[in-house]
């Protein structure tokens, strides 16, 4: 089963990346690594799409909003973390202007996209999840229950 | 369980006139007619004790439709349960 968000190995994954820009700059990094690293990026990206899609499912199939709120607040701010993240790397290699960087670069640029899509989604999700309900319309109640006492009702849905 | 549902002739137009596909429609009228005893006795869920009504918030991305997230609330009259028919009071789109 495709999990909802970034899994946090690939989260660690990325903190190690960030680690390694921070030490040397990329420009230094020996060729291979920096292919690997790009592959990794890709992948993950790859894993963070599956992750939106496997969200948009689940919310296409439709569920109870408290229920929803209750099972999904809490990879919110896994997501919120995971962009900061993104940013943080994207910052990292804009500031060295290399054009070595420039491949990882872009990789980080369409995980960043990719990852502020779910974040945003969700978030609108749970925004909508949480919002109050208005008060109960009494007068509509009470107008459904002169339909119900007079008979005018209609068949709404069938088994 | 498995409920028939009945609603108002005028919450029928209401409901006719939602901007949401016709998937998405029937999800929400196959959750409500398989909806639980647990969630419907569940306290929490009725909007006052005593009265014959509880309700439910819904949420769901209309992926055949607009393609945009919606939430329906939606009043139902469940003294009629144990015979196997729920009746929607009312209903309200608030996105």
């Amino acid at each position: 089963m495709t999990t909802l968000t970034m899994p946090s190995f690939e989260r660690h994954l990325l903190r190690t990346v960030r680690e390694e820009m921070k030490k040397e700059p990329v420009r230094n990094w020996p060729h291979r690594r920096l292919l690997l690293c790009l592959n990794i990026v890709r992948e993950i990206r790859e894993s963070a799409a599956e992750a939106r899609q496997a969200l948009e499912e689940r919310l296409s199939e439709g569920i109870e909003a408290h229920s929803f709120a209750r099972s999904y607040s809490e990879h919110l701010l896994a997501a919120e973390e995971y962009v900061k993240l993104n940013q943080t790397l994207i910052e990292l290699l804009s500031e060295a202007n290399d054009p070595r960087a420039e491949s990882l670069l872009a990789e980080f640029r369409l995980l960043e996209q990719e990852e502020r899509a779910s974040r945003d989604l969700l978030a609108e999700a749970l925004s909508l999840a949480t919002q109050p309900s208005r008060p109960v319309d009494w007068e509509r109640i009470h107008r459904a229950e002169e339909a119900y006492t007079s008979g005018e009702t209609k068949p709404f849905y069938r088994r | 369980m498995s409920y028939d549902l009945d609603v108002p002739g005028h919450e029928l137009e209401y409901w006719q006139s939602l901007p949401l596909s016709s998937p998405a429609k029937l999800r929400i009228q196959e959750f409500i007619a398989g909806i639980s005893d647990k969630f419907r006795l569940d306290p929490v869920n009725r909007p006052k004790p005593h009265t014959p009504y509880f309700k439910i918030e819904y949420l769901l991305l209309d992926s055949n439709g607009d393609r945009r997230l919606h939430r329906i609330d939606l009043y139902i009259r469940d003294d009629k349960a144990e015979f196997g028919v729920l009746y929607i009071a009312y209903m309200e789109l608030l996105q």
